[in-house]
């Protein structure tokens, strides 16, 4: 909408909104909400509801008949059960849902749950840091009834989403159905939806809470805790006993039974979960309205002893900035691996109960001592270490980046200082953090494997190749900053480490061509826990790391600044 | 006159950082009230808690005898408000922005909207993110203005606009105040303060230090006076009088700081045979730099009470 002219040329502004600008435009919070979320809702919905398309043609393509389809279903109970928990229950498998369900159905909330999470943990900590928040909340609307058109314009989207995967999920079974029961009822497929919806909005409500009082940043950081927590709970509690502990916690673990696609219904941990993602929101509002606008407690800061202020250039200014997160992801990564360490004692004792498991185990990973602590990182870390690395990478692009949109560049620049070095030197700044991340991170694991008796060099010397692998995603973004897209750069750094990471895990199962596979960066990272280095990728990740830093440098040197 | 906004003992810590402390203010029906104070001084805190979007550490304020923690959406339905410092939506145009914020209160006046637009001129159609500083101020005017609120809180108003729309500004605040509706702004831009205000507060340090009227204000402060007479004097000839200070005689010359009337001195002046006079008037500015060290006299105070004439 955009200002009119009236009759005698006067400027028109027309301020009473439409009925239908109250649900979905500038007539209300939520409209506004609603308006400026429906794309992005519509385009996860078609992104997962598009899963499931793929899903169904690899199902028809690979698997087109029964006969095959029993195939499958004792291939899989030959793996051992602490392996199959990798991929879920495998419940149904002869029929499409139950196929789709267990390819997918863990791995949509997460994927998904990331929006949810970005979008609750700003909806309120994101308008108060702008400035803008304290206009909307001294009009009459009342800071309570802005928080909750919030959250609920948030969960119409989260519905809206669902809604389409879901009844994109029923067209792939009755597309790609190719044998009787292969029918997906819509009403199973909302039932599955409903689930990755709830848990979805179960991650942004946390964000949510706590982004009033520990900011935006730290808000989602906590939220994705719990989001990619309860996943890793859920997927690798089966191989590391020391996360299966924590499933009685992770409400993916309480709604594991509910499984629509595959027949299975439970809905009352559903329920359950859902009411308790309410509970958390109205503790959010609660929270936002008895707190100051815009007021955040400080949590403090790791810091790294000795370094410098960062007031000598641009790198150690940049670097300075960043020490405290790099080490704060260094930690956190460490941690889930040594969390996958301190497990390898009750991992190698399962399999010894096993007999004849590690002629199987050879057969499906050739040349990997599942024995060895090292070797159960390389199976439980390395893939989901590498995707926090990328998006700690894509972190640190948004640190440089906000020099420019945040609008310090002008002064900056306005000092005796190219433009060039400014953005080589920042960008050297970024790669230095990942190092520090990923330093901190082996160092983490390396101590578990000492206590745990198992070789340290190697995963140590591993650490460097997340290194370079999270470098890549920071030269990715680099050079979408520097070609003139600062605002995007750190979305898109973080958007390719999520899709090299889903290409990775899903590639094979969607029967995606091996040429797009392979675009995967993850695809490319040897076995670096145990000392299996795949030279060409390390290539390709360095040429990508330094030759997006001169792409983005060529690129800022030659635009315009952007205010 | 009633009060539209009174505080008493209003104080407002940050964990160990000052904001405002002990604040008693009142500020009347239909005047514009300026809030004066350098930079950190608690001038948006105050305005701030005004409008419960942070909440008093002690102490209390009201607005229009509500409470400001109690029941602050009654509040907001007679405000308009401009932060200090604000960033809106990007993406949206400014015309999308006005509209939006005309559409969380309703019943706004759609051609007082225009009449803010064309009087501000501001070109609506641009998006918000590509205006410059001033326009973007102009937009949060617009919505501070548009609903003819009862009371406006400006923090800043003028900050990055022009002389010519700053001028246009101070004319919708007079219009305003004519229909009864009442002003509380600040700004750093004294001489319009001194221009426009009814009346003032001085703040320092999160206290509040004088309220007064603007013309009781200036009478407190310093004139500057310079005699020149038929013959040299010694300084304890004026020094003596009562109200006269910082005498200084150079040959014919004498100049001296007189607080009050100055038809004393110049009856006294008359006796030395006065060739010429030259009184320069005190301005806010004058008393605002000597509450800061920063004039050449010391705060107006000097008449021994404090002289907080209006506060309470």
């Amino acid at each position: 909408m955009t200002a009119e002219a009236g009759r005698s040329g006067a400027i028109r502004i027309p301020v009473e909104p439409g009925r239908a600008e109250q649900f979905a435009g500038l007539g209300s919070v939520f409209g506004k909400s609603i308006r400026d979320g429906a794309a992005v809702a519509l385009a996860l919905g078609l992104l997962g509801g598009g899963i499931m398309l793929a899903g169904g043609a690899a199902m028809a393509a690979e698997w087109p008949d029964l006969p095959s389809r029993v195939a499958l279903i004792a291939s899989m109970e030959l793996l051992p059960p602490i392996i199959r928990g990798l991929l879920g229950d495998p419940v149904g498998l002869d029929r499409l849902g139950g196929f789709l369900a267990w390819r997918f159905g863990n791995i949509a909330p997460v994927m998904l749950g990331i929006w949810s999470i970005l979008a609750m943990s700003g909806a309120l900590a994101a308008e108060a840091r702008r400035g803008s928040l304290d206009l909307v909340v001294s009009t009459p609307v009342g800071r309570r009834t802005v928080a909750l058109h919030k959250v609920l314009a948030h969960v119409v989207l989260v519905a809206v989403t669902v809604l389409i995967a879901a009844l994109l999920t029923s067209v792939s079974g009755l597309v790609f159905g190719t044998v009787p029961g292969d029918e997906i009822p819509l009403a199973n497929a909302i039932g599955a939806w409903a689930l990755t919806g709830v848990l979805m909005l179960a991650a942004g409500s946390v964000a949510f809470a706590t982004a009033p009082i520990l900011g935006r940043t730290r808000g989602a950081a906590v939220g994705a805790a719990f989001l990619f927590g309860g996943y890793l709970v859920t997927s690798y509690g089966a191989i590391a006993p020391s996360l299966e502990a924590l499933e009685p916690i992770s409400w993916y673990a309480w709604t594991a039974g509910h499984r629509p696609l595959a027949g299975m219904w439970d809905w009352p941990p559903v329920l359950a979960v859902a009411a308790l993602t309410a509970g958390i929101f109205a503790l959010g509002t609660l929270i936002f309205e008895r707190r100051d606008v815009g007021a955040t407690v400080d949590a403090g800061r790791l810091r790294l002893p000795g370094l410098p202020a960062g007031s000598s250039g641009p790198f150690l200014r940049h670097l300075s900035d960043r020490v405290a997160d790099a080490i704060g992801w260094g930690i956190g990564i460490g941690a889930y691996g040594a969390l996958i360490v301190s497990s390898a004692d009750a991992f190698v004792a399962i399999l010894d109960q096993m007999g004849g498991i590690d002629e199987l185990i050879a057969r499906i990973y050739p040349g990997l001592d599942l024995r060895e602590p090292s070797a159960l990182l390389e199976l439980a870390f390395v893939a989901f270490g590498s995707l926090l690395i990328g998006l700690a990478g894509a972190g640190f692009v948004a640190g440089l980046v906000s020099d420019e949109t945040g609008r310090r560049l002008d002064f900056i620049l306005s000092a005796p200082l190219s433009r060039v070095r400014w953005f080589v030197a920042s960008g050297a700044a970024a790669f230095a953090a990942v190092g520090i991340s990923t330093t901190v991170a082996g160092l983490v694991i390396a101590v578990a494997l000492g206590a745990a008796g198992g070789d340290v060099v190697d995963p140590f010397i591993g650490s460097t190749v997340l290194a370079l692998y999270g470098c890549a995603f920071v030269g990715i973004g680099l050079a979408v900053a520097g070609l003139g897209w600062p605002r995007y750069a750190a979305v898109v750094a973080g958007a390719v480490s999520i899709a090299s990471y889903l290409l990775g895990a899903l590639g094979n199962a969607l029967r995606l061509p091996d040429w797009l596979i392979d675009l995967s960066l993850s695809q490319h990272i040897g076995r670096p826990m145990t000392g299996g280095f795949d030279a060409g990728g390390l290539v390709v990740m360095v040429v990508v790391a330094i030759g997006g830093l001169f792409v983005g440098a060529w690129g800022m040197a030659r635009r315009d600044l952007q205010g | 006159m009633t009060a539209v906004i009174t505080t008493e003992r209003l104080t407002k810590l940050y964990g160990t950082h000052r904001g405002i402390l002990e604040l008693d203010l009142a500020v009347e029906a239909g005047e514009i009230f300026g809030f004066l104070g350098p930079n950190g001084a608690g001038k948006t805190t105050t305005m701030r808690i005004l409008l419960d979007l942070i909440r008093p550490t002690s102490g209390r304020a009201e607005v229009f005898g509500i409470e400001t923690t109690r029941d602050p959406v009654a509040i907001h339905r007679r405000v308009g408000y401009l932060p200090g410092e604000f960033d809106l939506y990007e993406r949206l145009t400014g015309a999308d922005t006005i509209r939006y914020f005309a559409n969380l209160r309703r019943g706004v006046d759609e051609r007082y909207v225009s009449e803010l637009v064309e009087r501000l001129g501001l070109d609506p159609s641009r998006r918000f993110r590509e205006y410059s500083k001033g326009n973007k101020q102009k937009v949060g005017l617009i919505v501070a203005l548009q609903h003819r609120p009862d009371l406006l809180i400006l923090d800043e108003p003028t900050a990055g606009l022009d002389p010519l729309v700053q001028h246009t500004v101070f004319e919708l605040l007079h219009e305003a105040t004519a229909e009864g509706r009442t002003v509380f702004l600040s700004s750093h831009i004294i001489a319009e303060v001194d221009r426009t205000c009814d009346r003032v507060a001085i703040i320092r340090e999160g206290r509040l230090v004088q309220v007064d009227r603007i013309e009781a204000i200036r009478a407190m402060a310093f004139q500057h006076v310079s005699f020149t007479l038929a013959t040299a004097v010694p300084a304890s000839a004026f020094s003596s009088l009562p109200n006269v200070s910082s005498v200084r005689v150079e040959g014919p010359v004498v100049t001296m700081r007189v607080v009050g009337p100055i038809g004393p001195v110049v009856e006294e002046a008359a006796t030395f045979g006065l060739v010429d006079v030259v009184s320069h008037e005190p301005n806010l500015e004058d008393v605002f730099l000597a509450h800061y060290g920063r004039g050449p006299d010391e705060a107006p105070a000097a008449d021994g009470n404090g002289h907080r004439t209006d506060d309470r």
